[in-house]
C-alpha cells in the first residue's frame, strides 16, 4: 500500500472537518437545549413533539373553560344560598301569622315584607356575572332583558315569571366532557317567586297563610335540589382542573424527554470531541511534517 | 571494438534520467492538485549492437511516459460522484423544505390551528360576545394566512430550483463543449501512440465536474470518449456535442406550484423541437428534478388535503346553524386549496356560533367547532362535510406531515451521508493509487540524479579513454 501526500492531507481535512460538524451538532444542542432541532433529527420524536405542543395548548384553553365555569357555577351557589334564606325568612312569616292573632296593620306589614322578599328573589333570578346572565343560558345583560319579570310590572304574571332563555349553556372542559353552568331560571326559581306571591296574596286577602307553606317547603326543595346539583358540577369542575394541572405535568414532562437535550451528557461529550480535535490537529501537524524533504541532501 | 557507440549509449542514459528527473519534478509540482494521476517514465532497453562475436548492450531508451491511474476506480468514482451531487441537491433542497416546516416551539401550521380552535373554544364561553367573534375571525385569517403562506413558500421552493436547472444545464453544456475539444486534442497527440497524460487529466476532470451535474457514463473508443447521459442519450461522440435544453412550452407543459410553467430537460434533435429527457437520474439536476417535482409537490399535496379538510369541516358546522341576528350560518372558508384558503365573513355577527332555531345565547355550533379538534375525520360524518384526512385528527395529520418531512429530510441526509462516503472512500482509493507521494518522488530523484551522475561519468571515462588512445598514437 502506497499513501500519496493528497491522500494524506485531504484525510486529515475530512477527519477534523467530521470532528467541528459534530463539534457544531453539540454546540446546537448545548445552546437551545434541545436534542431535537429539526423533523429529521427525529422524525417521529417531531411528530410527538407538534402532538405535545397542541396538548399543552388545548390544556390552556381547557384550563380557562375551568376557570370560567368554575366562577359561573360558585356565583350561582353563593345566589342560590341568597334564595334559600329568603325564603326561610318567608316560611318564618308565614307560620307566625299563622299562629297568632294579628291586626290587619301588622298583616299588611307582613305582607310588604312578603313583596320586598319576592323583589329580592326576582333580582337574584336576574342577577348577573361579568354582564351575563346567571339563570339565563349566560347571555348578555341587556337592559330591559331581564329573565324574570319585575313583581312590580303591571304584566307581572307568579305564574309564569320567567322570561329568559331556555336553553342551557355547556362549557367544553376537555377530556371529552361538557359541563353545563346554566340552569333555567324558572326551574330554579319559579316556584319560589310563585310561592312569595302567594303567601304574599294571602296576607293581603286575610286567608290563612299557613296554607302557603307546603308551596314554600316544594321551592326549598327545588332550591336544594339545584344547589346539590351545582355542587356536583363544581365537583366535576374541580377534578377535571386537578386533572388538567397532572396532565399539564405529564405532557411537559414527555416534550422534555422527547425533545430536551441531557446537558451533563451533552457537555462531556463537547469536550471530548473538542480534545479529540486538539489532539488530531496536533498529530496531523506532525505528520505532515514528516517527510525526505527534510531528509535528504540531494 | 568502437569507443563511440559508448557515447551514444551515455547520451541515452542522460536524456533518459533527464527525463526521469523532469517526469518526478512535474510530479512533485502536482503532488496536491485535486484530480492529478501522477505520472512514470517507461524505461525499455535499447536494442543491442550486433557486433562481430557478440551482441553487446546498447544501454536505455525511454518508452512512454504513462500516468498511473486505474480504470475501474476513475469508473466507480465517476458514478459515485454523480450519486453524490444528486443527494447532495436533493438534501439541500430538502433541508429548505424541512426548515419551512420546522415548527417545533408550538408554532407555524399546528399554532395558527390550536389558536383557531382556541378561540372556537373562547366562543364557546360567551357566544354572544362581539371580542370573542372578532377574535374568532381574527385567527381564522391567521390560519388562512398561513396555509397561504406554506403554500406561497412550497411555489418558490420549487421555482428556485427551477431556476438552478438553468445554471446547471449551461454549466453542463459548457463542460459537454471542453470534453469535445479534448478529445479532438487528445486524438491528434496520440495518433503517433504517445499518451497525452496532461490532457487526459483535463478532460477526466471534465468529465468529473460533469458528472456531478447530470448522471452519464463513458466509454473510450480511439483515444476519444463518448459521453453517454440519461435516458441513452449521447452527449458528446468524438467532436460532437448534444446539449442539454430547458423548455417550458412544448405540451404537455410541466405547471408549478406558483402557477406558471416548470422547465423539462431535454435536447433538440436534429429536426429541431424539444424531445424531454424521461428519466433525469443522478449529478445536481438528478437531485434537483427529484425533489421539485416528487418531494415538493406531495407535501403541497397534503397541505391542500389539510387545508380541504378544514374549510368543509368548518363550512358544515357553520352553516348548519345560525348567527347572532336568527339567520342561517354562511361559511366560514373560501377557495380551493392552500394557496388560495381564505375567510368570507367579516362582520363577527354572521358567525354561527348557534344550533339551528336556538338563540343568540345558545353555543353547540360553537361547542361543535371545538370537538372537531379531536374528530377523526374519515371522510364519512355529513355533520363535518365528509371531510377526509385518512381517519386523523387535524394535529394528527400536521404531526403526520412534520414526521414525514423529518423522514424526507432523515433518509436525504442519510443518502447524502453514504454517498458522501462512498466517495470519499473511493477518491482516498484514487489518492492512494494515483497521487503523488512527496517520498516516493524524492528517492526517484536521487536515484536519477545518481543515474545522470554515473552516465556522465561513462562520458568522462570513455572520454579518458579516447586521451589514452591519441596519447598511445601520439
Amino acid at each position: 500500500m502506497r499513501v500519496s501526500d493528497f491522500q494524506s492531507s485531504t484525510q486529515v481535512i475530512s477527519n477534523l472537518n467530521r470532528l467541528k460538524v459534530r463539534e457544531q451538532v453539540l454546540n446546537e444542542q448545548v445552546t437551545s437545549g434541545y436534542r431535537l432541532n429539526r423533523p429529521s433529527d427525529d422524525p417521529t420524536g417531531a411528530g410527538a413533539v407538534v402532538r405535545s405542543n397542541s396538548v399543552l395548548h388545548e390544556l390552556s384553553q381547557d384550563r380557562r373553560a375551568t376557570t370560567f365555569a368554575r366562577g359561573f357555577l360558585g356565583a350561582q351557589d353563593a345566589v342560590l344560598d341568597d334564595a334559600t334564606n329568603i325564603l326561610t325568612r318567608a316560611r318564618e312569616i308565614a307560620t307566625q301569622m299563622a299562629n297568632g292573632t294579628f291586626s290587619a296593620g301588622e298583616r299588611d306589614a307582613a305582607a310588604t315584607e312578603v313583596h320586598e322578599l319576592l323583589e329580592a328573589i326576582v333580582a337574584t333570578g336576574n342577577t348577573s356575572l361579568a354582564g351575563r346572565r346567571l339563570f339565563s343560558a349566560g347571555e348578555d345583560v341587556v337592559p330591559g332583558g331581564e329573565p324574570f319579570v319585575d313583581p312590580n310590572d303591571p304584566g307581572f304574571d307568579p305564574a309564569n315569571p320567567y322570561v329568559g332563555s331556555a336553553n342551557a349553556l355547556e362549557v367544553d372542559v376537555g377530556g371529552g366532557q361538557r359541563v353545563r353552568v346554566t340552569t333555567s331560571g324558572a326551574q330554579v326559581l319559579g316556584s319560589s317567586i310563585a310561592a312569595l306571591a302567594d303567601l304574599e296574596a294571602r296576607l293581603r286577602a286575610g286567608t290563612n297563610p299557613a296554607d302557603a307553606l307546603p308551596a314554600l317547603e316544594t321551592a326549598a326543595g327545588d332550591i336544594s335540589v339545584e344547589r346539590a346539583d351545582v355542587g356536583t358540577r363544581v365537583q366535576r369542575v374541580d377534578a377535571r382542573t386537578a386533572q388538567i394541572g397532572q396532565n399539564e405535568v405529564l405532557t411537559s414532562e414527555g416534550l422534555n424527554t422527547t425533545r430536551g437535550a441531557d446537558l451533563v451528557e451533552i457537555v462531556t461529550e463537547l469536550a471530548a470531541v473538542q480534545g479529540q480535535f486538539q489532539i488530531a490537529a496536533a498529530a496531523a501537524e506532525r505528520t505532515l511534517q514528516t517527510s525526505l524533504v527534510n531528509l535528504l541532501r540531494i | 571494438m568502437a569507443l563511440s557507440p559508448t557515447f551514444g549509449l551515455a547520451a541515452r542514459a542522460l536524456s533518459a534520467q533527464n527525463l526521469v528527473l523532469h517526469t518526478a519534478g512535474h510530479n512533485l509540482v502536482n503532488v496536491d492538485r485535486p484530480g492529478y494521476s501522477r505520472q512514470e517514465v517507461v524505461l525499455t532497453a535499447a536494442r543491442p549492437l550486433d557486433l562481430p562475436g557478440a551482441l553487446v548492450g546498447a544501454g536505455v531508451n525511454v518508452k512512454h511516459v504513462r500516468q498511473v491511474i486505474d480504470p475501474l476506480i476513475e469508473g466507480q468514482l465517476l458514478s459515485a460522484r454523480s450519486d453524490s451531487a444528486d443527494a447532495g441537491a436533493a438534501r439541500d433542497a430538502i433541508n429548505r423544505l424541512e426548515g419551512q416546516f420546522n415548527h417545533l416551539d408550538g408554532d407555524g401550521l399546528q399554532g395558527t390551528i390550536d389558536a383557531f380552535l382556541g378561540a372556537a373554544d373562547d366562543l364557546a364561553l360567551h357566544p354572544q360576545g362581539i371580542p370573542e367573534r372578532q377574535t374568532f375571525l381574527a385567527r381564522a385569517e391567521d390560519l388562512a394566512l398561513s396555509f397561504r403562506d406554506q403554500a406561497r413558500d412550497l411555489g418558490a421552493l420549487q421555482r428556485e430550483i427551477d431556476d438552478r436547472l438553468n445554471d446547471s444545464v449551461n454549466r453542463a453544456n459548457g463542460l459537454l463543449g471542453d470534453i469535445a475539444r479534448l478529445n479532438v486534442e487528445i486524438y491528434a497527440q496520440e495518433v503517433d501512440h504517445q499518451s497525452a497524460n496532461d490532457l487526459r487529466d483535463l478532460r477526466r476532470e471534465a468529465l468529473n465536474e460533469l458528472a456531478t451535474i447530470v448522471g452519464i457514463t463513458t466509454f473510450e473508443t480511439d483515444s476519444q470518449v463518448t459521453v453517454v447521459g440519461p435516458d441513452g442519450l449521447s452527449l458528446v461522440e468524438r467532436n460532437r456535442v448534444t446539449p442539454l435544453v430547458l423548455d417550458k412550452s412544448t405540451a404537455p407543459a410541466l405547471a408549478g406550484l406558483d402557477g406558471r410553467n416548470l422547465s423539462r430537460v431535454g435536447f433538440s434533435p436534429a429536426g429541431g423541437g424539444f424531445v424531454p429527457i424521461t428519466n433525469v437520474a443522478g449529478g445536481e439536476i438528478g437531485g434537483f428534478v427529484q425533489v421539485r417535482d416528487g418531494d415538493i409537490p406531495a407535501v403541497a399535496a397534503s397541505l391542500d388535503q389539510l387545508a380541504g379538510a378544514i374549510r368543509t369541516s368548518v363550512n358544515a358546522i357553520l352553516t348548519a346553524g345560525e348567527d347572532l341576528d336568527g339567520n342561517a350560518g354562511g361559511a366560514l372558508f373560501g377557495g380551493t386549496s392552500a394557496g388560495n384558503l381564505s375567510v368570507s365573513i367579516t362582520d363577527p355577527r354572521q358567525v354561527a356560533a348557534a344550533a339551528a332555531a336556538t338563540g343568540p345565547e345558545n353555543n353547540e355550533n360553537a361547542l361543535a367547532l371545538v370537538a372537531l379538534g379531536a374528530l377523526p375525520l374519515d371522510g364519512t360524518d355529513p355533520t363535518v362535510g365528509n371531510a377526509d384526512l385518512g381517519g386523523a385528527t387535524i394535529i394528527g395529520y400536521v404531526s403526520g406531515m412534520i414526521g414525514s418531512i423529518g423522514v424526507l429530510g432523515e433518509s436525504a441526509n442519510d443518502r447524502a451521508e453514504a454517498a458522501e462516503s462512498l466517495t470519499a472512500e473511493l477518491e482516498n482509493e484514487r489518492a492512494a493509487f494515483s497521487g503523488v507521494s512527496t517520498d516516493e518522488e524524492l528517492v526517484t530523484l536521487l536515484g536519477a540524479q545518481r543515474a545522470f551522475q554515473a552516465a556522465a561519468t561513462l562520458v568522462n571515462a570513455t572520454t579518458a579513454t579516447i586521451d589514452a588512445v591519441l596519447a598511445m598514437v601520439q
